[in-house]
């Protein structure tokens, strides 16, 4: 009966497929109705329903790295074989020398049982050099470089159980271990492009570092105690893996940003902001994605993941046009890109997008303290500078600059972080003043063909070079007359590209300040501010304060603008009233008004006035 | 190939529009996936197959976008975690690389042979692995209509599960007929079965599924 059932099951499949009703196939079989037509909808539901489908982000990324991950380990087979091939001539070379040398020094009849000899020993070593001999690693493939950020970072080498001061750049092996001291900051960089950053007071073994087979890379650390921050570069090649061991978890990523904290009770948090880490213990597996976090105590399983808990405060870098940023922070890490298209992140729980376009830059709470902004230009054209402090989900401060840039060249922008109550206060932010070599980030360049980025997107172009800029632009304040411009002054200033100049102006005695002309901020405010972004003109213009006396005589008053004396400017007109008192009527204005038979006139101000307002008493 | 109804406007286990017009779907009208996959003709298939071979990049790369969608499909099904699924998919279209020169086109069809590589892989991935995977909530859904596009995530997420708890050999069944809409002689040769065995692992599976599916809805009210 099944069996039957199943073969009607697959005629109707084959019938629907071909466009008939199900209810023709229904009918052909009315004993197994029931059964079939359950099945047959349970079939149409699956075929029917929404289709899960890679995202778009992976669907572009995913070939990109494949196609790179591809070419990466054709170029590795073709230098494989052409350094078999060399080893092999070296080896015959070397095997032939020796055959001279035994025909020079031996008696002849020995001669040939030697030769043989030695032939196929060579023979022998050859193959064996061929089949075992290892796929060329270059001699970074083992090793990490170690770069001190800031403060005393101290290491133990692998031969040795001496703790020393490490220098920065050091070149570190599997078995060394790592430790900062208070209020130090350390970056590992990896042959592979990964990177761990050590918080202070952390301390952590390198004990695995190498390529693996097909292009890989294995990294295994162990974090003994303290904070560190990993950015993990996520490789095409199966096999590969980072994993950190803490006294409490195994952490294993394959392409990430994370966090991983060991108190001194050895329990293990770990928080990630991008891509997912496998966290094991007691044979326990969990996974912590983006945006999650778990704490493990020791000798106890994984619990489940939670989300982060939202960082109080935060600061928004957008920098718009084209230009590569990167920030640097108090305590000398940094997060970015450079032109070459290379990223790298040392700030914890920060974030860059790609350059392409617009570039976010987003660093969650923020140190207190200067920080650096560096913007590497790659074309001539505008470039905007956002800013932006958050705290509490609140907007606290931003910050908006516009630069002309010209391409290669390169600028750095400092602003200031303020604190009040743990709550970011505001922001100060200095001029942008070009580079000049005195590039603030500490990064690893790694070799670029062992590096499939993970974003493989087109690298931007142009190569990082220092460029010092002694380009000027001049400010000319002219023509003041009844009064002057205190800052910067009358005259021609030179100011670098982007300064922004303050401008006050300061009239004479008896004059007021009117507008400027110029592409000021603020025209009319005697007090503004220009950008120096090319050549500028400004002048301040003051007019003319008049005294303007109203008085009344016997029999009235003077309602409008009312008895006594005004200051107004010269040109403005006043409008005057006068009301007479019962038994009085209105007379005359005396004093330059435009009519002074009228209780309601008006008088134009070009000096100094006085005007009275008659009455004459009604008989 | 016949008009597909919108069963999940109705509902599972609802009549759809008050008679029995079941048709069992190749390609869903408004089915996202469809739209973006490339249609291309055999002969296209072999002669990027043939250059690929032939060590080719850039022509394995048209390969990679032709049949990225269903192999990851078939992988996410099966482990139901995005992030494994996209890198499982990585690794088996690599080893697909690997093993191309030896693909012959006279044997199994190309996708056939794909997802060999793809079962195999995953066979290989839960060997090593400690334990299966949580759900992972992170579907894909980019409709322009939220409510729809809500909706659509819910009947995945209520059909992956249930997909993911069937038996091994059913769950193949189902992701190679239903999901992806091969016939049963290409499964027969993915699967190393004979058509018969296929036809009654089919019925049981639909079956088993059929009982999930209404436990799955049971528990969403």
């Amino acid at each position: 009966m099944r069996t039957e059932l199943s073969k009607v099951l697959n005629e109707c499949l084959l019938r629907l497929r071909r466009g008939e009703d199900s209810s023709a196939c229904l009918h052909d079989y009315p004993e197994l109705s029931p059964e079939l037509e359950e099945l047959l909808r349970t079939a149409s539901f699956v075929s029917c329903a929404p289709k899960v489908s890679p995202s778009d982000d992976f669907r572009a990324e995913s070939k990109a790295r494949i196609i790179a991950g591809l070419r990466e380990r054709q170029v590795r087979e073709r230098v494989a074989k052409l350094e078999h091939r060399s080893a092999a001539a070296r080896f015959m070379e070397r095997a032939g020398e020796a055959v001279l040398r035994v025909f020079s020094g031996r008696n002849m009849i020995l001669i040939p049982v030697t030769l043989l000899v030695l032939l196929a020993l060579g023979g022998s070593l050859l193959i064996a050099a061929v089949l075992t001999s290892p796929s060329p690693q270059s001699a970074q493939s083992s090793r990490c470089t170690l770069s001190i950020l800031s403060g005393d970072v101290e290491i133990q080498r692998a031969d040795s159980d001496i703790w020393e001061k490490a220098g920065d750049r050091v070149v570190l092996e599997a078995g060394s271990l790592v430790r900062t001291k208070d209020e130090s900051h350390a970056l590992l960089t990896f042959f592979e492009g990964s990177s761990i950053k050590l918080e202070p007071d952390t301390n952590i073994e390198i004990k695995q570092v190498k390529s693996v087979e097909g292009g890989g890379s294995e990294i295994i650390l162990k974090q003994w105690l303290g904070k560190t921050w990993s950015r993990v570069v996520k490789r095409v090649t199966p096999g590969s893996r980072y994993e950190i061991e803490t006294p409490s978890v195994n952490a294993l990523v394959r392409g990430t940003l994370f966090e991983t904290v060991v108190d001194e009770t050895a329990a293990t948090t770990i928080k990630t902001t991008e891509g997912t880490v496998s966290v094991t213990a007691l044979d326990e597996e969990v996974y912590v994605s983006a945006g999650q976090e778990v704490k493990v105590e020791p000798g106890t399983a994984p619990p489940q993941p939670r989300p982060i808990t939202p960082a109080n405060n935060e600061l928004v870098i957008t920098v718009i046009g084209p230009v590569v940023a990167s920030v640097c922070d108090p305590m000398g890490s940094s997060t970015g890109y450079l032109p070459s298209g290379m990223a790298f992140n040392q700030i914890p729980g920060s974030k860059s997008t790609s350059p392409i376009g617009s570039q976010v830059i987003t660093i969650a709470d923020p140190l207190s303290g200067e920080y650096k902004a560096v913007l590497r230009c790659i074309d001539d054209g505008t470039s905007r500078f956002f800013l932006k402090g958050v705290s509490a989900g609140e907007t606290v401060f931003t910050h908006t600059s516009e630069y002309e840039v010209a391409d290669d060249s390169e600028w750095l922008i400092k602003f200031n972080v303020e604190f009040q109550d743990s709550r970011l206060n505001g922001v100060t932010v200095g001029y942008i003043e070009p580079l000049a070599g005195r590039a603030p980030e500490k990064i690893v360049i790694i070799d670029e063909k062992k590096e499939p980025q993970k974003t493989a997107a087109t690298p931007v172009k142009s190569v990082l070079q220092p460029t010092l800029s002694t380009q000027t632009y001049t400010l000319e304040v002219t023509g003041c007359t009844s009064g002057t411009v205190t800052e910067p002054g009358v005259g021609k200033f030179s100011f670098k590209p982007g300064t922004v100049v303050s401008l006050v102006a300061k009239p004479d005695k008896g004059w007021e300040f009117d507008c400027w002309e110029g592409d000021v901020v603020d025209s009319l405010s005697p007090t503004t501010t220009i950008t120096m972004n090319k050549d500028r003109t400004v002048t301040a213009r003051f007019v003319k304060t008049c005294i303007l006396a109203v008085v009344s005589g016997v029999g009235g008053l003077v309602e409008k603008p009312g008895q006594g004396v005004y200051s107004y400017r010269a040109g403005t007109v006043v409008e005057l009233h006068a009301e007479a008192n019962a038994g009085w009527k209105f007379d005359r204005w005396t004093g330059k008004v435009a009519d002074p038979f009228s209780s309601t006139t008006t008088i134009t101000i070009n000096d100094s006035e006085v005007v009275t307002a008659n009455f004459v008493a009604m008989p | 190939m016949g008009e597909c109804l919108r069963v999940r406007e109705s509902g599972w286990g609802e009549t759809v529009m008050g008679s029995l017009r079941y048709t069992v779907c190749q390609e869903v009208v408004e089915n996202r996936t469809a739209a973006r996959t490339k249609a291309i003709g055999e002969t296209d298939v072999k002669s990027l197959v043939e250059r690929a071979a032939g060590g080719d990049i850039e022509s394995f790369g048209e390969l990679y976008g032709i049949y990225l969608d269903r192999i990851y499909r078939y992988v996410f099904y099966q482990v139901n975690n995005k992030t494994t699924a996209e890198d499982l998919t990585e690794e088996i279209f690599l080893k697909a690389w690997e093993g191309i020169g030896k693909f012959k086109w006279k044997g199994p069809p190309f996708l056939a042979w794909l997802y060999r590589i793809a079962r195999n892989h995953i066979i290989d991935y839960f060997r090593t692995s400690r334990q299966q995977q949580p759900l992972d909530e992170e579907l894909v859904g980019d409709d322009d209509n939220p409510e729809q596009e809500a909706g659509d995530k819910q009947t995945q997420r209520m059909l992956s599960r249930a997909i993911f708890s069937l038996p091994e050999q059913q769950r193949q069944i189902i992701l190679l007929k239903f999901i992806d809409g091969l016939e049963n002689c290409e499964i027969a040769r993915i699967l190393k079965k004979s058509q018969g065995a296929i036809r009654i692992t089919q019925m049981r599976a639909l079956d088993t599924l059929r009982r999930r599916l209404n436990k799955e809805m049971g528990n969403a009210n």
